[in-house]
Formats: C-alpha cells, structure tokens, sequence
C-alpha cells in the first residue's frame, strides 16, 4: 500500500512540476506580489499606515481569496478528474487502495499550493523591512493560511469522493464555501435580533455556539488578530487546530467513503423514468446548442425554477430580517436594505455568471465533443452565440429577481448614494473576469477560475484608472452633468473602449484556441 | 452526359498534394488520392502514418499547409459549410454526452443540422432501427457498452442523411460479435448508395469489405486504386501453398530441387506441414504437382495462395512506425 502510495504520489508530483502551466501560476503570483508592493507603496503617499503592513495585510487576504477559489475549482477536481477520464476503475484494478488514491491525488496538489505560499516568503520579509510587522506575525500569519489551506483542500476533496462529476463537486464545494463564507455575517445578524420576542433563549445560545466554532474554523478572524497585535503574537492557535482537526476529519471521511461512492452507476433508465425524463428535457430547441448548455450544463428547467424561488427566498430573507429587526407597518424595504439586498444578488449573480461561463467551453474539450460542434454546418461565431445565450438563460433567474427589486426600489436605492461608478466598474471587471476565466479555460483546466481571478485582481487598478479617466475626459470634452445622461454615457463609452481593446482580443484569442482544442480532440 | 452520370463523374474525395506539418514534423507530404461515390474506400497504415490527419483535413477540421482537398466538387477550404452538410465524421474516440438519452443525443444533433421537429422523430426512427437500437433509445449514453456507444456514435453521424461517411477506426476496441456486426451496417449503408471512407487496422475486415483501398505511410501515399489490383499485381512468379502428411525434414532441400519450383519456404505463421512454393509463370503447375506426388509423400492440398491485404500492407510500409 505503501509503495503504491508512493508512486502515485511521486507520479502526480512529477507530472505538477513537468507541466508548464503550474510553474506559470507561480510567476504570476510573484509578480502580482511586485505589484501589491507598488500599491503599498503608492498607499503610503495618502496613509499613515506603515508600508509594510499595508503590504502584507493585502497578500494576506489575497491568500484567503485565492485558497477558497482554489477550493472550489482545483481541489475537487483530485478524484473527480479520474471518474471523469474512466480510470477509477483501473487504478483500483493496479491495486490501488482507497487511501493510497486519496492521500496520492489530494497530497499532490496540496504540495503545489503550499509551494505556491512558499514562493512568497522572500516578498513578505521585504514587508518586514518596510516596518509595520513583525516575522512572528509573518510566521503566524502563514500557520494559519497553512490551516486553512489544508481546510480547505480537504473539504473540497471530501466532495470530490462524494460526487461523480468535476462540475457537481465544484457545484457542491461552492455553495458550501459561499454559505460558509456568509455564515458570520448571518450568525451577527441574528443575533442582533437577540431580546425580540420570537428569539428563543436557547436559539440564541445555538446562534451563538455555532459563531464561535465558525470563528474558530475560519481564518479572517485569526488573520485580524495577528495583523492588529503586537509583534510577539503566539504562533499556535485555536484556528489552526480547528483547522487541522476538521481537515484531518474530511480526509478520513473521504476515504470511508470513497467506496460507496466510486462504483459506477450503470444502470439504464426504462419506463415510468424515461416518461418523467421526457417531460423534463422536452425535444430539443430549434438553437439545439442553447438547449444542451441549458438542459445538460445547468440542469434545465427544473434548476431554473428552483433557482428562481431561491432569488426571491432572498429578498423574502432581507425583508423579514428588516421586519423582526425594526418593526414597522410595512414590508417596504428601506433604503439601506434594499441596497444591501441589490448588492447581494447582483454578486451572486455574478458568480454564477463566471462559473457556468468557465465551463462552457471547457466541458465541452473536457468531454472531447468539442470536434462535434466545429464538424456541425455552422459557424464557431454562431456556436458562441448560442453559448453565451445559454448562459444567460441559465442565470436569468438571478436577472429577474435583482431586476424586479431594482427597478421596484430604484428611487430608495438612488437616494443612498452615487452608484455609478460602482456600477461602471463591476462592468468592467465582470466583463474581464468572464472572458479571461473562458480563455484560460480552454489551456488551464479546472485551475482556471482562480488564475482569472488572481490576473483581475493584478489589472483592475489598471481598469479602474482607465475607467475613472474615461469619465473625466468624457466629462470635460461632452461638458456632461452627473444628473443628466452622463453616467449613461461614460458607462457606454468605458464599456466600448474596454471591449474594443481588451475584449475584442481576448474574443478573437478564445476563437482561435477554440478551433486548436477541437482539432486536438 | 446526362447529369446523374456528371454527378458520378466527379470525385467523393480528391486530395491533390496534401501536405501538412506540426511544428516541423512533416505529417503528410504530397498525398494525392480519389475515391468514387458510392464505394466503400479502405484507408490504411501504421501508427503515426498520417491517416488521421489526412482525415481532419478531409472532414473541414484542419487547414493543410498546402495542396487541395474536395468533397463532390467542394473545397473543404473555401466552402467548409458546404461539405459539413455532405459528410458524416465519426472519430476514432468516444466524444459524446454522456448524461443524455440515446434519442436525445440523437435529436440534439438533428436539430443542429437544422432538421425540424416533425422530420426528426421518422430520421431518429430510421437510423435507430439500422443500427439495431430502436429498444435502447431511452437508456442513458453512459449506461451503454462500447459496442452500443459506437452504434449511437454511427447512428449520429447519420442523421442529416450524408452522403460520405468518414469513419476513423469505427471497430477499434470492439469485440468480434460487435465488429462483425458494424461490418454488416456499413454493407447496408454501402447498398443503399452512401460513399464510405474507413481507416482501420483490422486488415482481413477491410479486405473482405473494401472496394478500393489506399495505403499510407510516413505521410506518403504507397498505394492507392482498386482493392483486386493490389492484390493481384503483376509479378513474375505464382505462389502456391502446398500441404503434406507428415513430411520428412528433409523435403524442403528435396522441393527445392525439382525443375520448375523457384523456391520452397516454411511460411511463417503456417500449420505443420505446410510450404509456400514460387513457381514460375511459364512453368505448368501440374508438371510440378507430378513431380511432388513422385516424392512419396500423401498431398493434403495444392492451391494457389493469393495475395492477402496484411501481406500487401507489410511490403509497402515495410519501415514500421515513425520515431
């Protein structure tokens, strides 16, 4: 058992650091690094922060996001990825044990992403240097990233087992993460509420009992306290043993159940399921790539529906919440409320916008049905377009339902503030998330999401600037006025220089790799 | 000439000089071959020959470097669309959706070559019920074995009626029941006027089935035309293959002495007992046989050995696999 472990392991090393991409990943990091010491830099002109630990707070937390982004598109991918191509069932015939797969696939990766960490020592002694923290804090700092990285790895590796595909475990890693991620803020939320009359004692201990071992397990907390103490912060903490305990149990539980969950389910569906089924996918649309994408990708009407009363559950959500925390007459959202509301879904949306987009095209290379769709008497450009509006339908749900509380609140939510460039600015890098995470797609496989992420993050300053000087200059040359149709403007112009120069090229480059996959596969 | 006979006149495939290289490595180097509607064209030739890609280029995938490829008149350069509605492209893997029903697979494809409704359900009946799966049209891809998998794959490539199949090793991985059964598909496909251009590995098959075959190799074409001119080239020499009981281990020194016989050999993967003869073509074979009956020895048989396509195959691309 041993030795196979060994060799798997050293198999999928190998195999990491013979790969081009992994090492690339890692340049990217360093040099995304370089730039949030500029950042540090310039912030110091306007700040009294010290530099140092206005860089290292930023790498920090950059860590954070990117280890949960990792999570949910590189981790669970560990086992899935052999369910997928078929060889689960040749390596358990080369003897392979459920713990030597495991252990093998998951340890691998978590070896790269530690590497990844690694690789930022030399940038976080500069911080050091620059004054404002101290290498204890360092030390701790990257203990508890450590913690939760292997938290992290492991959970999604636990959904990796439990489900037969990538796209379900990824489905599954991410809405655990998000309502993780949302829990504390939930948790605060009602207990805010604590003294109404509906608020049961024992509830509110509940509430408060499962605050704190969400405190414990996440890492934010922990980072808070290490980057706001002094410089003899102790390196061990409850974080990092929560973490470590709850990653240790998800990976005993994966190999428990890796047995139940790897045979493969071959059983054809006859009769009464195959009449249920038909009524469910219906015949295929006249756009039949639309009707795929829709149906096979993001689980068809059924999901849509589903999806739908989830949107509206959560506006029902924020105004109960509203209505138990400040009673009044009406159900009428306020206009904080319904700002936070809009905010929320329009992230949500979002997301899912940039989930179901990175997987377009992969899945279809993924699959190798990628030759299928080019050999087919149509044009890439209009297999795009049905794509893209496959998308779209698929998270029209989200649209309909942050759409109905805008237009519905539009004076309320108007009234809290000047929202425009927000709204510019989540175009821009909405648009730009999108399009890289496609195309890199189409060369990263399932770590692309988390690259995408980690280049927006390096180029939104850069949009941002090019965005906020677009409005300025349309301003001063149109002599446009903030409460006339400039902000329409600006925004329609931002967007045509951004597609003209950004998208435009990032469109012809997914094109041609596009037809490079397909002729591969 | 009337126009069915125009029609006819003009090439299912013509590649002229095809030539393509992947970052410096020559693929295919002038390769030139036709092949006629209706027939069914044999493509054959080692690993790493070319086949595949001479395929991609035929099917619209690939852009060669240089040289020209048409499909019944079309280039597949400048009116690929025009081709994609004429040819069915089966490749040598398994793409499918895996989590769709057979008939949604196959409705899913008909409705992308712009079939409408009423239309699909009698064509997803028809190519169902030639490939013997009308039963197992509600079960899910992924639920099939690859025997049914290549079926659903065939019938997919059917469905907008093309009238060239290109199929890249459609029996690989099959088991003889399931590749015997293929077989007897695409001989009811050729009956009923569809050009079919195979590329396969299995020989004997291909020998049986084909009517006109082109070997490749090393990106360059060995052989092209019909399947009895090669088998039956010209060649100064007949072979025969004679049979004997329980010949002495002195009888091949004692054939090799009889006038007439050019040369006696222990064919290589033959039975016991068993000699290949070369005889001349102006020498009588019943002389010979006398002369052998005198030795002594009972003769089982005495027949003409015809040239076989793996025999064929083995004197053109002698070189093996390309390093």
């Amino acid at each position: 058992m041993i030795a196979g472990s060994r060799s798997l392991f050293k198999w999928s090393l190998r195999s990491d650091s013979r790969a081009l991409y992994p090492h690339i990943i890692r340049v990217v990091f360093s040099v995304l690094i370089l730039f949030m010491v500029l950042a540090a830099w310039s912030a110091s002109a306007t700040s009294t922060a010290p530099v140092g630990l206005v860089l290292f707070t930023g790498i920090s937390y950059t860590n954070v996001i990117m280890i949960c982004v990792a999570g949910i598109s590189y981790f669970v991918s560990a086992v899935t990825e052999e369910k997928d191509s078929g060889n689960l069932a040749l390596l358990k015939l080369a003897g392979a044990t459920p713990f030597t797969i495991v252990l093998s696939k998951s340890v691998s990766r978590q070896i790269a992403a530690i590497v990844l960490l690694l690789v930022q020592l030399p940038f976080t002694q500069l911080s050091v240097t620059l004054g404002g923290i101290s290498p204890q804090q360092v030390l701790a700092t990257y203990l508890a990233l450590v913690g939760w990285l292997l938290l992290v790895s492991n959970f999604a590796l636990l959904c990796s087992v439990i489900c037969s595909t990538t796209g379900k475990a990824a489905a599954l890693a991410t809405i655990i993460t998000l309502l993780f991620l949302v829990a504390g803020p939930c948790f605060d939320a009602l207990l805010a509420l604590k003294g109404t009359k509906w608020m049961a004692p024992s509830f509110v201990t509940l509430i408060q009992s499962l605050k704190e071992h969400h405190q414990l397990l996440f890492v934010g907390p922990r980072l808070q306290s290490v980057l706001a103490s002094n410089a003899q912060v102790p390196l061990m903490s409850n974080q990092l043993s929560h973490s470590l305990i709850g990653g240790f149990v998800c990976l005993i539980s994966s190999v428990l159940l890796f047995e139940k969950f790897s045979e493969e389910n071959r059983r054809p569906e006859h009769g009464r399921t195959a009449a249920v089924r038909r009524i469910l996918v219906s015949r295929c649309w006249k756009h039949a790539i639309l009707w795929k994408d829709f149906v096979f990708f993001s689980g068809g009407k059924t999901v849509w529906l589903v999806k739908l009363v989830a949107y509206f559950c959560v506006i029902l959500a924020f105004a109960v919440y509203q209505q138990l925390r400040y009673p009044t007459a009406s159900f009428a959202l306020t206009p904080h409320t319904a700002s936070i509301t809009v905010i929320s879904l329009v992230l949500l949306v979002s997301l899912e916008l940039l989930m179901y987009a990175s997987n377009s095209l992969f899945l279809e290379i993924h699959h190798r049905t990628a030759s299928d769709l080019l050999m087919l008497p149509t044009s890439s450009r209009k297999i795009f377009q049905q794509k893209t509006a496959a998308v779209f339908v698929t998270i029209s749900p989200g649209i309909i339902a942050s759409s109905m509380l805008l237009l519905t609140h539009f004076e309320l939510i108007a009234r809290t503030g000047n929202w425009w460039p927000w709204i510019v600015s989540w175009l821009l890098i909405t648009s730009f998330l999108v399009h890289t995470s496609v195309l890199l797609s189409l060369y990263l496989r399932w770590a692309a999401l988390p690259i995408a992420v980690l280049v927006t993050i390096l180029i939104s300053p850069v949009l941002a600037g090019a965005a906020a000087g677009t409005a300025g200059l349309s301003s001063s040359t149109f002599g446009i006025q903030s409460d006339s149709l400039g902000p329409w403007l600006v925004a329609a112009f931002s967007m045509c220089w951004m597609w003209l120069f950004i998208l435009l090229p990032i469109q012809l480059e997914i094109s041609a790799s596009w037809k490079r996959c397909g002729i591969k596969s | 000439m009337s126009s069915l006979d125009e029609a006819k006149a003009v090439p299912a495939i013509s590649v002229t000089d095809l030539t393509h290289s992947f970052k410096g490595h020559q693929a295919l180097n002038r390769v030139s071959f036709s092949v006629q509607p209706g027939t069914l064209h044999g493509f054959v030739g080692p690993n790493g020959a070319g086949k595949t890609t001479t395929l991609k280029s035929i099917c619209t995938l690939l852009k060669s470097d240089f040289g020209e490829v048409q499909v019944f008149g079309f280039n597949v350069k400048s009116a690929a669309i025009a081709v994609r509605k004429r040819i069915g492209f089966m490749p040598d893997h398994f793409s499918m959706y895996r989590q769709m029903t057979v008939f949604e697979y196959l409705d899913f494809f008909a409705a992308a070559y712009g079939l409408k409704l009423k239309e699909r359900d009698q064509v997803i009946h028809d190519v169902l019920t030639l490939t013997d799966m009308e039963g197992r049209k509600d079960d899910l891809i992924s639920g099939l074995s690859r025997g049914m998998q290549q079926r659903v794959s065939l019938a997919r490539v059917l469905v907008h009626d093309p009238d060239l199949l290109l199929l890249d090793e459609p029996a690989s991985g099959l088991d003889p029941r399931a590749r015997i059964e293929l077989m007897d598909i695409l001989r009811e496909l050729r009956r009923l006027g569809k050009t079919i251009f195979i590329s396969s590995h299995i020989l004997s098959e291909l020998a049986e089935l084909c009517d006109s075959v082109t070997i490749i190799d090393r990106g360059e074409v060995k052989f092209s035309g019909p399947m009895d001119s090669l088998l039956d080239e010209e060649q100064e020499t007949t072979r025969y293959r004679l049979r004997l009981l329980d010949p002495p281990d002195d009888t091949i020194d004692r054939l090799n002495k009889i006038e007439g016989i050019q040369q006696a050999t222990i064919p290589e993967y033959g039975s016991s007992g068993e000699f290949n003869i070369e005889l001349d073509n102006q020498v009588e074979s019943n002389s010979v046989l006398s002369c052998i009956l005198e030795m002594n020895i009972p003769v089982l048989s005495f027949s003409v050995h015809r040239k076989q396509l793996n025999q064929a195959f083995m004197d053109l691309t002698t070189q093996g696999v390309r390093s």
